[in-house]
C-alpha cells in the first residue's frame, strides 16, 4: 500500500469524521474500517527493481473508513498509538452501541451445549 | 472463508495470519447499527477468516490489532 504525498487527516480529525460516519449510518447502512501496518511509502513499487532512497518504517499504522460513499484515512504512528487508542476505543463502544448485550443465562447455556 | 464460533480461536488464527506476513495482512471491521451486528475479517488476499458478532466484547479485538 502506498498513499499519495497529499495531506493525510491527523488521527484526531480521522475520528471526528469517523463518528460523523457513524451517526450517518445509524438508521441504515454499513460503516467499514480497515486497519493494517504500513511502512510509510508514497510511491507504487516499481515492478523492476526498488523506490531509491525508501527506508521502510516499522511503527505506524493505516486506518480507513468508509459508508461506501465517503472515504476517510489517517496514519497512526507508535509515539500516538497509546493516546489515539483510548480515543478511538471510546468512539467504538459508543457508536457501536446496537450490538446486543450478552444474556449472561443465555451463555452458560451455549457453552455447556457446546462442551 | 471460515468463519469461526469463538473470540478465542479466531483471535489466534487472526495473530497467526498477521505473523506470517505483517505486511499483507489487513483486518476489516463492519459495523451495521440497523442489524446490531458487527463482521470482522482478517485476509491477506489469500485467505480470509470471518466472526460475526453481535455482542458487545468488540473492544480487546482493536486494541489488540493496533498493538499488533
Amino acid at each position: 500500500t502506498y498513499l499519495d504525498k497529499q495531506e493525510q487527516p491527523t488521527p484526531i480529525q480521522f475520528l471526528t469524521e469517523l463518528t460523523r460516519l457513524f451517526q450517518k449510518c445509524r438508521l441504515s447502512g454499513s460503516v467499514f474500517i480497515t486497519l493494517k501496518k504500513y511502512d510509510g511509502r508514497t510511491k507504487p513499487i516499481p515492478r523492476k527493481g526498488s523506490v531509491e532512497g525508501f527506508e521502510p518504517s516499522d511503527n505506524k499504522c493505516l486506518l480507513r473508513a468508509t459508508d461506501g460513499k465517503k472515504k476517510i484515512s489517517t496514519v497512526v504512528s507508535s509515539k500516538e498509538v497509546n493516546k489515539f487508542q483510548m480515543a478511538y476505543s471510546n468512539l467504538l463502544r459508543a457508536n457501536m452501541d446496537g450490538l446486543k448485550k450478552r444474556d449472561k443465562k443465555s451463555k452458560s447455556k451455549k457453552s455447556k451445549a457446546a462442551q | 472463508m471460515p468463519q469461526y464460533q469463538t473470540w478465542e480461536e479466531f483471535s489466534r488464527a487472526a495473530e497467526k495470519l498477521y505473523l506470517a506476513d505483517p505486511m499483507k495482512a489487513r483486518v476489516v471491521l463492519k459495523y451495521r447499527h440497523s442489524d446490531g451486528s458487527l463482521c470482522i475479517k482478517v485476509t491477506d488476499d489469500l485467505v480470509q477468516w470471518h466472526f460475526k458478532y453481535y455482542k458487545i466484547l468488540n473492544l480487546r479485538n482493536v486494541i489488540g490489532n493496533l498493538e499488533t
